[in-house]
């Protein structure tokens, strides 16, 4: 109930092409990571699995059937976005249900989802505010349950907790974990950050310029980085890189880990 | 201590700038006003003297009630601004939306073709338009003009709320797609709100030059039937006799229903105006 596969799909704006043949799959149940520097089209992969961009060419499909001309809201997905993007006019109760109430879902039913959903992410007391009543990690958690309410087979969440603050955001990043666990469903993360990605990811998919460098568990790309790009970019601080004919070795470069240095 | 005596005197010039610039902006409104209560006479003795006992007159107000019919000039005026206003929003933000929300070959040469009009009078299409109106039969009819000013009113329109739309989060757009709301709910519901004030101020800068506007009531739609209030005041400016009174008093009162409309929208407007500088 949720598996995704990507086949050789790729995406151009004009004559500038942003996703250069993507494959991938993603396993019902798995936290997947998409990483990467800033520009290689974590979003834009995104966008096109949320149906939010076309597909230039290639299959998207969810549990083997091809979505690519489905519209979003058919596509049984959620997504959180960064800038939360809550409706400025609807209290939370009602910006949580929207999408129920949009596909003819019976009041009561709507209630009911909305409360769970609501002592889920302890915001009951706040169910009848509206956004600009709330705090910014509150309003993240607001749409965070907006995405749960509709049950979807797959969760698309873009950078959303880079506009919180450090505390909150172990605290958030510690409820998304635990959601996971709970819902059971597949999920599709992007973030900037290591800590986030070493620590809720069972896969990590590395971008560059908008192809896949790596896939695979976080402790394996931290091991057994395929190339040097992988390698510099999974840890923090970053590897050190070296010429390995410097210490007489036959390889071209060789990298050292800072923490398993000693002196 | 000295910083606050700099920031009074600076505040109390300001305040002096505003203030005389209120007064030479209400200067002429408050003539036609004063004067619209005065008999003929006391008008050229004393044009700049409040009313008084002697000289209070409601001549000119009597004139403008008798002569004509001037409540349906006004209705006329009315409908004409209100229709043109209600169809330059409308089309302008829908043409704004389409511009700034979707990607399609020629956008950005749409987007200058509908702005150029901001750049070209209309007046000097007038002849072609008085043609296409004879040709269509609606000379004489209110229809004529809330098409003219439709057309007049949209380039403007379309250049200013398209701007602000692309201010608009496509997060929230795109969230609304997600969640399954149509095209036009998002434009509607989500964005029409959040563009208010550019709204208001588009209606402000559209309505006033419609109620005013003299030249298109009297080539378009002269007859009795569907003259506006200002082509309707031309009768008591004559060729050898102007009616002072009458013109006062008609001009006193075609300003009443624009300060409606404009203490309607003005809330809003200064939110416009402000809009950057708030934050
Ligand atoms: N609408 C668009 N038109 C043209 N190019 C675009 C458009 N949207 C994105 N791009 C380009 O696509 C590339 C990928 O953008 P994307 O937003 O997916 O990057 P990202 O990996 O999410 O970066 P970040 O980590 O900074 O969020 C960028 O080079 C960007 O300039
Ligand atoms: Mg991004």
């Amino acid at each position: 109930m949720g598996a995704l596969t990507l086949s050789q799909v790729t995406k151009s704006f004009g004559s500038t092409d942003v996703i250069k043949g993507v494959d991938l799959r993603v396993e019902d149940g798995e936290f997947c990571v998409f990483v990467g520097p800033s520009g290689c089209g974590k979003s834009t992969l995104l966008r096109m699995i949320a149906g939010l961009e076309d597909v230039t060419s290639g299959d998207v499909a969810i549990d083997g059937a091809r979505i690519n001309d489905l519209a979003p809201a058919k596509r049984e997905i959620a997504m959180v976005f960064q800038s939360y993007a809550l409706y400025p006019h609807l209290t939370v109760r009602d910006n949580m249900g929207l999408a129920l109430k949009q596909a003819g879902v019976p009041k009561a039913e709507i209630q009911a989802a909305t409360d769970k959903a609501a002592a889920m992410l302890s915001l009951a007391p706040l169910m009848e505010r509206r956004p600009a009543e709330l705090s910014g990690g509150q309003r993240q958690r607001v749409a965070i349950g907006r995405a749960i309410v509709r049950r979807p087979k797959l969760f698309l969440f873009d950078e959303p907790l880079s506009n919180l603050d450090a505390a909150l955001r172990v605290q958030t990043r510690i409820e998304i974990a635990r959601l996971h666990r709970d819902l059971g469903a597949t999920m599709i993360y992007v973030t900037h950050d290591q800590v986030e990605a070493m620590t809720l990811a069972h896969k990590i998919v590395v971008l560059r310029a908008g192809k896949v460098e790596q896939v695979g568990r976080p402790m394996d790309l931290y091991n057994d980085p395929d190339n040097t790009f992988v390698a510099g970019f999974i840890g923090s601080p970053q590897m050190n890189f070296l010429k390995a004919g410097a210490l007489g070795l036959r390889s071209d470069t060789l990298g050292i880990r800072p923490e398993h240095l000693e002196i | 201590m000295s910083q606050a005596r700099h920031s009074i005197t600076r505040s109390i010039a300001a305040h002096g700038v505003l203030i005389l610039w209120t007064v030479i902006a209400l200067f002429p409104v408050f003539v036609t006003v004063v004067n619209s209560f005065k008999s003929r006479k006391a008008i050229f003795a004393e044009p700049l003297a409040l009313p008084g006992p002697e000289s209070f007159d409601l001549v000119g107000y009597a004139t403008v009630l008798k002569q004509g019919d001037f409540f349906q000039y006004f209705l006329n005026s009315m409908t004409v601004t209100v229709g043109s206003l209600f169809f330059v929003l409308l089309f302008g933000a829908m043409a704004a939306f389409a511009l700034s929300e979707y990607r399609f070959r020629g956008n950005g040469l749409m987007g200058l073709y509908l702005a150029l009009g901001i750049m070209i009078p209309i007046r000097l299409g007038t002849v072609a338009i008085l043609q296409m109106m004879v040709a269509s039969g609606l000379v004489n009819t209110l229809t004529a003009l809330v098409l003219v000013y439709t057309a007049q009113g949209l380039p403007l329109a379309v250049f200013i709320l398209s701007e602000f739309m692309r201010n608009v989060s496509a997060d929230l757009k795109n969230a609304g797609r997600i969640d399954g709301l149509s095209e036009y709910t998002i434009f509607f519901r989500l964005v029409l709100p959040l563009v208010r004030p550019a709204m208001a101020t588009v209606a402000v800068f559209t309505l006033i030059p419609i109620w005013n506007d003299l030249w298109f009531p009297l080539i378009l739609a002269p007859s009795e039937a569907t003259k506006t209030i200002t082509l309707g005041s031309q009768v008591f400016i004559g060729q050898f006799v102007t009616n002072w009174n009458a013109v006062l008093a008609a001009l006193s009162l075609a300003i009443v229903p624009v300060l409606i409309l404009y203490l309607i929208f003005s809330r809003q407007l200064i939110r416009g105006i402000t809009a950057g500088a708030v934050k």
